[in-house]
């Protein structure tokens, strides 16, 4: 927006938005046994396979847990942008200018980078001269 | 030559300047324009590199001196127009536009700008399958993981057999503290002479120098076991040159326009460097990157020289034809790699570019405007071979049984031909309907990746309906045979030591069981290789064979002050050979509104959905 509120005082001002959503849907059957005599809704530790110290079922996924693998790419993210400005002519030749900025990322889901939430503030002030 | 550079443009610029500003005083101020002292300002909570990736003013926070000028002059037939933007100490643009006499043109244009790159955390690297307790899992692990195994009551040092022979912990904290930021500069040159006892000829010449300087972030991985996925700040020191220059001529209905350019691509920054375990899964046989510390991640340098030729000749009844011609030659150094591979014919790898195109277009009648064109052009590779000392072991129980040099092939190497037509029908005096079809046919060296064949048909209704109202729709459809395959993918399928899936999935497995034990001296026993990857037979693409293709754009202006703008794009694809289905909708509006002389808006809403639907084929093996 940009408004000249009087003769010497021009305002500007701006929003941005934005809102993005991804989700992944894992169409999965249930897969095989690779070891016949396991059934998946045995626990582990009753099939006889169950393995000990490091290699122990307890140090990772369960199947359970795998189906949700496709909750991993669900992401989101909302940006925020805001900016105030204007300038004022002192006279015809002489005038000051300023704006400030707001900007606000916020990561809903996630993703490999960590956590990006941020906000930054951005200002500037200036004095001219016109010839 | 980087020197010069510098030094040329400068000294073009102050002469240029004196001259103007000589012929300006001379006859009377003629200068205007504005000049500000400012004072920039950024402070950032958190991440800054999704909220300031692409940086505004500064990428620390704090205060910068931030002073702008603009300054324009015209003066008969001359004029020169400089700006100087500065808001940071790497966000600055810079531009200067000189016309004398309309004999000599030169522009140039000089940005700093910063960009937060990606920094990944590996976090989710420790992701296994539960029932997949075969054969030592699990077995991903990243520095963090060793660090914690390490940090246990009782100390884990050994996963899957590997030990890391530095500090894990402190290579995380290290690399999770590394700020991945690259600063680009670019500074570009163009210049014309028309010299008046030669008033059909203009002579170019352009100068571009581009820098990215930085740190961006490099994964690797070892083979099992375990696998190791760890990260490292790789620098970037990177410089692109480019001179070119070339002419264009018109004599009388002939245009002719001849262009040269050579570019030269150079990374200077350290190739980093990362250490490789001994593989101790003995299906991982023979490895040429194992028990050692190897540079990876590097970025070849390389040089770039072309030609481009363009005639057109205007003939009577609005008739064109214009031909072109192309021919480049690129270079691709390899000569800092020459100890785990070696190219025996040269160091270097060469591509060659040609084509040739053609265009006809005339006007047929009052409504119907007609235009024919055909190219063809070829990607050529230079043949070489690349020899692996890694596979010249002097025991023959472990000795490679194929042969240590393999022949390069190319992906690259390709000859495509276009044929298009298209026609302009004006249907009334402010409606326009435009036919196109165009057909492609590639053909590549490498016969695995096969031929595709495009066949696109387009339409579209152009239409200033009255003074309010105007707008633009359009209809693409493609039909692609054999769009360009990937590898093939599929575990086991049709092997006859393999079964399928008793749960009727599709699937086919290979029971380990049924194999003799992998050793790293028996290459028949490494079934990896034997086995598993030779029997992949499903096809993969993630390209369509058929897309459909809607666009919309009507304008709405009842006065001066006020105009809407909707437009919408609807694309769906599919490619059934790989049950791959993709729709997209993009709808949007965009007003402007302005009241009255004081106050005006500008909006602007946009939607964008895509949906993808594709099988996948995910190898439920160690990690």
């Amino acid at each position: 927006m940009d408004y000249q509120a009087t003769e010497q005082l021009k305002l500007n001002a701006g929003f941005t938005y934005n809102n993005a959503k991804d989700r992944w849907d894992w169409k999965f059957s249930e897969r095989a046994p690779l070891y016949p005599q396991n059934d998946l809704s045995t626990p582990l530790a009753d099939t006889g396979i169950e393995a000990a110290g490091q290699y122990a079922s307890t140090n990772y996924d369960t199947w359970e847990m795998n189906n949700q693998i496709d909750s991993y790419s669900d992401l989101a993210y909302e940006q925020f942008q805001v900016t105030v400005g204007g300038t004022y002519n002192f006279t015809p030749s002489c005038y000051t200018t300023a704006s400030l900025t707001y900007d606000k990322f916020i990561s809903d889901e996630m993703y490999v980078y960590g956590d990006e939430d941020g906000t930054a503030y951005y200002g500037y002030l200036g004095f001219g001269y016109r010839f | 030559m980087k020197k010069s550079h510098y030094w040329l443009l400068a000294m073009l610029s102050v002469l240029t300047l004196m001259t103007i500003a000589t012929a300006a005083v001379a006859e009377e101020k003629s200068v205007s324009g504005h000049v500000e002292i400012g004072v920039s300002g950024m402070d950032t909570n958190d991440n800054p590199a999704r909220v300031n990736e692409y940086v505004n003013t500064r990428s620390e926070e704090g205060f910068s001196f931030a002073p702008k000028l603009f300054l324009e002059s015209q003066e008969g037939n001359s004029a020169f127009a400089l700006e100087i933007d500065v808001m940071g100490p790497r966000d600055q643009r810079h531009s200067l536009d000189v016309d004398a006499n309309r004999i000599f043109r030169l522009g140039i244009d000089y940005q700093v700008m910063e960009h937060w790159k990606d920094h990944e955390t590996l976090d989710q690297m420790g992701a296994t399958a539960r029932d997949d307790v075969g054969g030592s899992q699990p077995s991903v692990t990243t520095d963090k993981i060793f660090s914690d195994l390490a940090a246990l009551p009782t100390p884990v040092t050994a996963v899957g057999g590997g030990t890391l022979n530095y500090d894990a912990g402190e290579a995380y904290r290290q690399e999770l503290a590394n700020d991945y930021i690259v600063t680009r500069r670019e500074i570009k040159s163009e210049a014309d002479i028309t010299l008046p006892s030669l008033p059909n000829i203009t002579f170019h010449a352009g100068v571009r120098l581009e820098t990215r300087e930085g740190l961006e972030q490099a994964i690797g991985v070892t083979k099992c076991d375990n696998c190791h996925v760890s990260a490292t700040g790789k620098d970037i020191d990177e410089r692109t040159e480019e001179i070119g220059f070339g002419a264009t001529g018109k004599f009388g209905p002939v245009t002719v326009d001849y262009d040269y350019l050579a570019r030269t691509f150079s990374d200077g920054g350290a190739t980093p460097v990362r250490f490789f375990e001994d593989a101790g899964n003995p299906t991982a046989f023979n490895l040429l990157y194992e028990a050692g510390d190897y540079a990876f991640a590097r970025t070849p340098d390389s040089e770039k020289d072309s030609h481009s030729l363009k005639a057109r000749v205007d003939l009577p009844q609005n008739t064109s034809v214009t031909a072109s011609y192309v021919k480049s030659d690129v270079e691709s150094s390899k000569s800092d790699t020459q100890d785990e591979y070696l190219l025996l014919q040269g160091d270097t790898l060469n591509t060659e570019y040609e084509s040739f195109g053609g265009k006809v277009a005339t006007k047929l009648g009052d409504n119907l405007r007609l235009s024919l064109r055909g190219s063809m052009y070829e990607i050529d590779v230079d043949g070489n071979q690349v020899y692996f000392p890694a596979r010249e072991v002097t025991s023959a129980a472990a000795a490679w049984p194929g042969t240590a040099t393999d022949d390069l092939h190319s992906a690259e190497a390709r000859e495509v031909t276009e044929l298009g037509i298209d026609a302009v029908y004006r249907l009334a005096r402010a409606t326009t309907l435009r036919l196109g079809y165009e057909y492609e046919e590639v053909d590549r060296d490498e016969e695995e990746l096969g031929q595709t064949q495009t066949n696109t048909f387009q339409a579209s209704v152009k239409s200033r309906l009255n003074r309010q109202f105007s707008g633009n729709i359009s209809y693409k459809y493609q039909d692609i045979d054999e769009p360009l395959a990937g590898a093939h993918v599929g575990i086991a399928q049709g092997d006859s030591t393999a079964f399928q899936d008793p749960l009727g999935s599709g699937l086919w497995y290979y029971n380990t069981a049924d194999f003799a034990t992998p050793t790293a001296t028996d290459f028949t026993k490494t079934w990896y290789w034997t086995d598993v990857y030779p029997n992949r037979q499903l096809a993969s693409t993630n390209l369509a064979d058929k897309v459909h293709e809607a666009k919309l754009s009507t304008t709405w202006s009842p006065s001066t002050g006020m105009a809407a703008t909707l437009f919408a794009r609807v694309r769906i694809e599919e490619n059934d050979d790989v049950s791959y289905e993709q729709q997209t909708y993009v709808p949007g509006v965009s007003l402007y509104y302005a009241p009255n002389g004081k106050l005006n808006l500008t909006m602007a809403y946009t939607f964008n959905k895509q949906e993808t639907e594709n099988q996948m084929c995910v190898g439920w093996y160690h990690g």
